[in-house]
């Protein structure tokens, strides 16, 4: 069964190519998700490269965002592969970012729908569902936050798929950090994995090659990790950590 | 209600004031939480200000650690606070 699902597309990532919204398929422009500020009428999004870096101060919309592109992708909105379901939504009255999808067009080359979509939040979720399932990559819940992290992304993140991250570094200390970025080229030079991922880690926004881009209610723009606030931030704290910290509490 | 668990107490924080392990109470050494090896026989942790702050790689068992108070302080362990049960 595993030779028969890997690698039966020979095209290199990226394979979902361009995203765009719909105006005409929203029903109700004033609910959320459809409220967001970036989701604006001319709103797309070209993937030209496997790695696809979004930044964004919170609220600006970054995981609505991914939530949609992981629905379009064929995954639970709280996280999971195709078919998981992590989390039961059969009582839950908040609408989410998923909702985003029903507005949003894709352009695939092709389509892929092998892959994860991971969130800090759902992970422990996820991997309860792994272990209730008998799954042989179970027993992510024994390691320790961190290394359960990567030694899920190690065994999910070798196979063909988009693979889509909502902010990876939130249990991972700076060392496990580099660790990633190690796990990120590997999963580039292996050329069949797109990833798409928000980050608050000027860390991971380094990774050398990706497209980065800033989400704010004007919708994306590309910068680079030295234009961002959580680079220019992170250098003033790292200049004077305890003025930095004064200075911040004092306002 | 909401003024009667309010303020019952005036002295000020810190309240939790030292935890320490006890050894005559641990059935498995080997066995997890208990093999972590933060937790040396001797461990204990004083508490002298009213906030403190734990750093460390992942693996050590920071997590761990806040566990065992939060549910020494009567909180689920998965978060929440005293009654609440975030997690089934």
């Amino acid at each position: 069964m595993p030779s028969r699902r890997k690698r039966d597309i020979n095209l290199p990532a990226p394979y979902l190519r361009r995203i765009w919204l719909d105006p005409t398929r929203i029903a109700d422009r004033a609910a959320y998700p459809f409220c967001v500020p970036f989701v604006r009428d001319d709103f797309e999004l070209d993937f030209d490269r496997p790695i696809t870096i979004i930044v964004g101060e919170n609220g600006a919309g970054k995981s609505t965002l991914l939530e949609g592109i992981a629905v379009l992708a064929g995954y639970d909105q709280a996280g999971g592969g195709k078919g998981y379901r992590p989390v039961d939504h059969s009582d839950a009255i908040e609408v989410t970012g998923g909702e985003l999808s029903t507005a949003l067009r894709a352009s695939w080359l092709p389509k892929i729908t092998n892959g994860w979509f991971f969130r800090a939040e759902s992970f422990f979720a996820v991997a309860r569902y792994l272990d209730q399932v008998g799954s042989p990559s179970a027993d992510f819940l024994s390691y320790s936050h961190g290394e359960g992290f990567l030694r899920f992304f190690q065994e999910r993140c070798q196979r063909q798929g988009i693979f889509i991250f909502d902010e990876p570094e939130s249990a991972l200390s700076p060392a496990r950090q580099m660790e990633f970025l190690k796990l990120m080229r590997r999963m580039e030079e292996s050329t069949i994995c797109q990833v798409i991922m928000a980050t608050h880690s000027p860390m991971l926004m380094a990774y050398p090659g990706a497209r980065l881009l800033r989400l704010s209610k004007y919708g994306l723009e590309p910068v680079t990790v030295e234009q961002t606030d959580h680079y220019k931030v992170m250098r003033e704290f790292c200049n004077d950590p305890a003025g930095f910290v004064e200075g911040a509490i004092a306002e | 209600m909401a003024s009667r668990r309010n303020r019952t107490i005036n002295l000020p924080a810190p309240y939790l004031r030292r935890v320490w392990l006890d050894l005559a109470r641990i059935a498995d050494r080997a066995a997890y939480p208990f093999c972590l090896p933060f937790l040396q026989d001797d461990f204990e942790l004083d508490f002298d200000r009213s906030i403190t702050i734990i750093v460390g790689e992942n693996g050590t068992g920071k997590s761990t650690f806040l566990e065992g108070i939060a549910v020494l302080a009567g909180y689920d362990e998965a978060g929440g606070g005293k009654g609440d049960r975030l997690a089934g």
